[in-house]
């Protein structure tokens, strides 16, 4: 998707759920930190943004309905209120348009957190549901709910905080249990799950490098060290015993401290989570974010251009459109994710293999 | 030695359709497409898996099948016109793909029969 302003071009690319997951553009960056980390709430809301000296840059607080609340209100410095950093995710992780009014983008139409209404009627009513009069307002905010639900696409809502229900709307095979909450920054989303117990790991590990998806990332040693530092401390935290190990997917997140090392390798405090294997939809979004950051950081594949069997078709326009020259162009594409519910997907898109960029990242669904 | 039935199956098709795009009874593009779907279950872990996908990625705006009769005539005929350049700058990797498939699964067979 492009946006075009006089001269100005920025292109977002969404990955396969709809969420941000790079944006690119020819202007200057406003932004006070390079990378950002976000801290969001149980909704996805950025709540906290710190660069990576893990100084706060600011913070953001909403009403119920997305509406920010500005600084020096109430207690709140200066570093509340939007102007403190150029970080688009707002309310529920949605992007804020910067030009307009105070709208957010929900992939389907725009809302106002001012109104509390999407600004255009619900499109072919997906949300409405005869047994529910609260769904048959079409400008209707997540059933009139917004602090339990979400609708990550503007089309319906979802629950955040039902227990015993993943994130698909199935209920979970354990059922009941308490519900868990996990922010995740970045990503741009924030969820709660009941059912089976998620839970969120915390290590010192040495030697690991910057990731962000499974543990199988990890190449060599690297991963050996992974699964080592997990296994060490994982007897350390109720339940997360070898045996069920088998039934529990680790994903690392993200380092919540991160210093660079000589050699490329980080030594930091990392955070994990482990979830059961019924968490179809989590999986999906996070081995999808893992693609993309596999796609942007090089560990790609390239499979028509030059240096392989396949020419690649479209060489030509992508010089004529991003530059370079037409034999510098090749397709990439990055490792296939296939889900428990048999749905496989991976990353293509084209890379000049002399200046590095990389563009038109697109999903494949087999 | 058990051999997971849907493995074999998924083989039996990818040996099949790689058979059909070699004698030109299946669209070329349509049996990449239709290949690829059974790439994970075949467990192949075969190089050729990546001319297809290539191919397929290539090509996944060209309209195929009954989804044609929702695109006007001129648009279909200048597809078609580039698609068919294509295809043809492309038709010896893609017979190497589909041999070397059908070999492939020839050789998990045979493994499978000697165990």
């Amino acid at each position: 998707m492009q946006k075009t302003i006089g001269s100005n071009q920025t292109v977002y690319v969404y990955d396969a759920f709809g969420l941000l997951a790079a944006e690119y553009s020819n202007v200057a960056s406003s932004s006070p930190c390079s990378p950002c980390y976000l801290s969001t709430d149980q909704l996805g809301s950025t709540r906290l943004v710190t660069d990576a000296n893990r100084e706060v840059l600011a913070r953001h607080d909403y009403l119920p309905f997305g509406e920010e609340v500005p600084a020096n209100q109430a207690g709140r410095d200066s570093h509340w209120g939007p102007g403190n950093d150029a970080i688009a995710q707002k309310f529920t992780g949605q992007e804020r348009d910067a030009e307009g009014p105070e709208l957010d983008f929900f992939q389907a139409r725009y809302y106002s957190g001012t109104q509390g209404r999407f600004n255009s009627p619900d499109p072919g009513n997906a949300g409405a549901d005869l047994t529910n009069p609260q769904s048959w307002n079409a400008y209707a905010y997540v059933l009139n709910n917004p602090l339990n639900n979400v609708d990550p696409d503007g089309l319906d809502s979802m629950t955040t905080t039902t227990p015993g229900f993943d994130l698909n709307g199935h209920p979970t095979a354990s059922g009941g249990g308490a519900p868990s909450t996990l922010g995740f920054g970045g990503g741009g989303f924030g969820f709660s799950w009941g059912g089976g117990v998620p839970r969120v790991v915390t290590i010192s590990a040495a030697h690991l490098p910057y990731a962000n998806g499974p543990l199988d990332v990890f190449v060599g040693g690297a991963k050996q060290a992974a699964y080592d530092a997990v296994d060490s401390l994982s007897r350390f935290v109720n339940g997360d015993h070898p045996t069920e190990a088998t039934n529990w997917l680790l994903w690392q997140l993200r380092p919540t401290t991160q210093k660079q090392q000589a050699g490329g390798n980080a030594l930091g405090v990392y955070q994990f989570v482990t979830m059961p294997e019924s968490f179809t939809g989590l999986r999906k979004m996070l081995a999808s974010e893992a693609q993309v950051a596999e796609i942007l950081s090089g560990s790609d594949k390239a499979i028509a251009g030059a240096g392989t069997k396949v020419m690649l078709r479209d060489a030509q326009r992508l010089a004529n459109q991003y530059g370079g020259k037409a034999e510098d162009w090749v397709k990439i594409r990055s490792s296939n994710f296939k889900a428990p519910d048999a749905a496989g997907f991976e990353i293509h898109a084209y890379k000049n293999m002399q200046t590095g960029k990389i563009v038109e990242l697109k999903t494949k669904f087999q | 030695m058990y051999v997971d039935l849907a493995q074999q199956l998924a083989r039996r098709h990818v040996s099949e359709i790689a058979t059909k795009i070699l004698d030109g009874s299946i669209d070329p593009i349509e049996g990449c497409r239709t290949l690829l779907r059974f790439r994970e279950n075949a467990m192949l872990d075969s190089s050729a898996f990546d001319v297809i996908c290539a191919i397929e990625s290539e090509t996944d705006d060209y309209p195929v099948g009954s989804v044609r009769d929702k695109y006007s005539l001129s648009f279909l005929s200048c597809m078609d016109r580039e698609v068919q350049q294509y295809l043809s700058d492309v038709r010896q990797s893609l017979v190497e793909a589909c041999n070397q498939l059908i070999k492939d699964v020839e050789q998990k067979n045979n493994k499978g029969k000697n165990l």
